[in-house]
C-alpha cells in the first residue's frame, strides 16, 4: 500500500519517522491522515493500493484513494468501510482521487445528481466553483451541504458551494 | 436579379404577365405531356406548369431531371385558374439552375419525416427550409423590430456597452474568461453596470439589444449560454413602479405587433396571441409564497421560488384569471443583487420585479439604489468588496438622478409567446452546453 507516510511509520503505533514528522508539522499531511493510513495499512496490508488522503467534516470522514482502488479499499461486503467507522467513530465515505471537480462532485454526491459544476468569478477576481445539485435531491445528499462543501474545499484546494437549482 | 416576386406578391393583377419567381425545388410531376414543378421561395409555394405544346422543348426535358431542393429561377407568363392547386401557376418560358443539391438530403425541409432537434440543429440551414421554423424566425424578427419601435416611441436613446469586461459585476457570476492580450477578461454576463453608469450621463432613458453570456452548466429547455438581452434604464423615477409601466407596455406592444403583423406565420405554427390587458397583475413575493403554500409547496420567506414554484404559481394565474402575464415584485432584499433599492421604511424588501409570462420568468428589473453611501453600504453588505467597484461607483459620486430598469431576455419571450417548448427552437445557433458549432 501507498501512503502519504513511509512503510516503517504505517507499521508503527505512535511515533513517526523525522521525515514524516515533518510532513506533519508543515501541514502536508494532517493527523487524520497518518491516522487513516495506519488503519487501513492494517485492513488492507499491502495490497495494491494508494490512499492519497483524508478529510473530514462534521461526523463524515472521505478517504481518497488511487483510480479503480474504491472497491478494493471498501472491501467484501463493505467490510473494511465498517471497521473502519467503528476505528473513526464516523461516516466514511471512499472516493476515487481526480482532477476533475465534477466527478469528484459526482462520487461524493451520490445518490444526490448533480447538474453540473458552475465557475463564479468575483470582483475582486478570485472564483469559487458553484456545485448545482436539484432542489429535489437536496434530501439524497450524504450529509448536510456545508458539511459536503467543506470537505470539497479541502479536497480541491479552493472555495467550493452548493447550490439547490 | 433573379425574382420579380415572391409568391405572395403574385395576385390576379398579374394575370397574364411575365414575371420571375425564384427558390428551392418542392416537388416535381412529370405527367407525360404536362410537367409540374413546385417551388418554394421565402413566403410559399409557387406552381409552375409545363405543357408540352407550350413551352419550349428544351426546357420541358430539363424539369423532370430537376432534384428536391435544386435553386432554380423561372420566367415565365402568370395564369390565374381554377384547375390550379393555389389558384394560379406559372406557364415557364425560361427555367436556369443556379444550384444543385445533392442527394439524399440531411433533412426532410417539408417536415413530413421528423427529425431530432439535435439533428435540425445541426442542419439548421435546411430547417429553417420548414415554414413553420422559418416562421418563428420571422416572429423573432419582428419583435425586435416592435421593441425597437417602442424604444424610440417613448425617446429612450440605443446604447452598445463592451461585451469584453476586466472583473466580474453584479458581485460573482458564471462568466466566459478570456485572454485580453496580456490581461485576463470575461465575456459580459450582462450591461447592468454600463447601463446604470449612463444614468450619470444625461441620457436619461437608456436601451440596449445584445448577446449576454453566461457560463452556467444548466441543460435545460429554458437556458442559454449565450443568449440576447434587451436591456433598458431610465432615470429620474420615483418609484419601480414606473418601470413596471414601461415594461408591461412594451410587452404588449410587443405581441399587439405580431398579432397584427405576423397573422400568416401564427397560423403557421397554430398559435392565436391574445394580447393582455393592462395593467397587468401584480403579485408580492409574499402574497405568492401564500398561494404555493395553499397549492401544497412550501417556500420559506427569503429564498427564491424555484422553477416548480413558478409553474404551480402560472398554472394557478391561467386557471383563476386567465392570465398569461403577471409580475411578481417586492422580493426580499437578500435574494436580489446589491444594486437593487430597498424600501426605506422595510429594508428586508427591494423595490425588485419579475415578469412573468406563462410560468417563467422573462424580467426582471427595479429601482436601483442611487445614494453613494447605502450603495456601498449594500455593496460591503454582500460580502464583497467596495473597491472592486470603483469603475461603477464613480459617477454616483457626481450626480446620479434615481433610476430602474430592466433586463429581458429576448428568446425567453419568444418562447413564452409562442408557447414552445424549448428554448433552442428561437435562436438560430444556439450555445449550450454542448453545442459550440455550427
Amino acid at each position: 500500500m501507498k501512503a502519504p507516510i513511509c512503510e516503517v511509520c504505517l507499521k508503527t503505533e505512535d511515533i513517526l519517522c523525522p521525515a514524516d514528522e515533518k510532513k506533519l508539522q508543515e501541514g502536508i499531511i494532517s493527523e487524520l491522515d497518518v491516522k487513516v493510513a495506519r488503519l487501513l495499512y492494517k485492513l488492507i496490508g499491502d495490497a495494491d493500493v494508494e490512499f492519497k488522503k483524508a478529510v473530514e467534516a462534521g461526523d463524515l470522514v472521505v478517504i481518497i484513494v488511487g483510480e479503480g482502488q474504491v472497491a478494493l479499499v471498501i472491501g467484501k461486503g463493505g467490510k473494511n468501510v465498517k471497521l473502519l467507522m467503528r476505528e473513526l467513530g464516523k461516516r466514511v465515505r471512499i472516493i476515487e482521487d481526480t482532477k476533475d471537480i465534477k466527478k469528484l462532485a459526482t462520487d461524493l454526491l451520490i445518490p444526490a445528481r448533480l447538474f453540473g459544476v458552475n465557475i463564479v468569478y468575483k470582483p475582486d477576481g478570485g472564483h469559487y466553483y458553484k456545485i448545482l445539485v436539484p432542489r429535489m435531491d437536496k434530501q439524497r445528499l450524504p450529509a448536510p451541504s456545508e458539511m459536503l462543501e467543506k470537505i470539497i474545499s479541502q479536497i480541491i484546494g479552493e472555495d467550493a458551494k452548493i447550490v439547490f437549482a | 436579379m433573379y425574382r420579380t416576386h415572391y409568391s405572395s406578391q403574385i395576385s390576379e393583377e398579374l394575370d397574364g404577365e411575365k414575371i420571375k419567381v425564384a427558390g428551392w425545388v418542392y416537388e416535381v410531376k412529370d405527367l407525360g405531356g404536362i410537367k409540374f414543378l413546385w417551388i418554394r421561395d421565402r413566403e410559399g409555394i409557387i406552381q409552375i406548369t409545363a405543357p408540352k405544346k407550350k413551352v419550349d422543348p428544351e426546357l420541358f426535358k430539363i424539369i423532370p431531371h430537376l432534384n428536391a431542393e435544386d435553386v432554380v429561377a423561372v420566367e415565365g407568363i402568370v395564369n390565374f385558374t381554377p384547375k390550379a392547386k393555389l389558384g394560379f401557376e406559372i406557364i415557364p418560358e425560361k427555367l436556369e439552375i443556379l444550384s444543385k443539391a445533392q442527394s439524399p438530403l440531411p433533412l426532410d425541409p417539408s417536415g413530413k419525416v421528423k427529425a431530432e432537434l439535435d439533428t435540425r440543429l445541426d442542419n439548421r440551414f435546411m430547417d429553417l427550409r420548414r415554414p413553420d421554423v422559418m416562421a418563428i424566425f420571422k416572429i423573432r424578427s419582428n419583435v425586435f423590430k416592435a421593441v425597437r419601435e417602442f424604444f424610440y416611441s417613448e425617446k429612450f436613446v440605443e446604447i452598445h456597452t463592451p461585451k469584453i469586461i476586466a472583473t466580474a459585476t453584479e458581485g460573482g457570476t458564471e462568466l466566459f474568461p478570456m485572454k485580453y492580450f496580456e490581461e485576463d477578461a470575461f465575456l459580459a454576463q450582462s450591461p447592468q453596470l454600463y447601463k446604470q453608469i449612463m444614468m450619470a450621463s444625461g441620457l436619461d432613458r437608456v436601451f440596449e439589444i445584445a448577446p449576454i453570456f453566461r457560463a452556467e452548466e444548466h441543460n435545460t429547455t429554458r437556458h442559454l449560454n449565450e443568449a440576447w438581452s434587451i436591456d433598458a434604464e431610465m432615470a429620474f423615477i420615483e418609484n419601480e413602479e414606473e418601470v413596471m409601466g414601461l415594461l408591461e407596455r412594451l410587452v404588449t406592444y410587443a405581441v399587439k405587433y405580431i398579432k397584427e403583423h405576423n397573422e400568416r406565420e401564427l397560423e403557421i405554427l397554430g398559435m392565436e396571441l391574445e394580447v393582455p390587458k393592462l395593467p397587468l397583475r401584480r403579485i408580492s413575493y409574499t402574497d405568492a409564497l401564500e398561494i404555493l403554500n395553499d397549492l401544497g409547496k412550501e417556500i420559506p420567506w427569503g429564498e427564491d421560488i424555484d422553477t416548480e414554484g413558478e409553474r404551480l404559481l402560472g398554472s394557478y394565474i391561467k386557471e383563476e384569471y386567465g392570465e398569461d402575464l403577471y409580475f411578481l415584485y417586492q422580493y426580499p432584499s437578500e435574494a436580489k443583487p446589491f444594486y437593487i433599492m430597498k424600501y426605506d421604511n422595510k429594508p428586508e424588501i427591494s423595490r425588485s420585479f419579475d415578469l412573468e409570462y406563462r410560468g417563467i420568468e422573462i424580467t426582471s428589473g427595479g429601482q436601483r439604489e442611487h445614494r453613494y453611501d447605502i450603495l456601498k453600504a449594500q455593496i460591503a453588505e454582500k460580502g464583497l468588496k467596495v473597491e472592486s467597484f470603483e469603475f461603477y461607483l464613480k459617477p454616483f459620486r457626481y450626480g446620479m438622478p434615481p433610476h430602474g430598469g430592466f433586463g429581458l431576455g429576448a428568446e425567453r419571450l419568444i418562447k413564452q409567446m409562442l408557447n414552445l417548448p424549448n428554448i433552442r427552437e428561437v435562436i438560430l445557433f444556439p450555445r449550450d452546453r454542448k453545442r459550440l458549432t455550427p
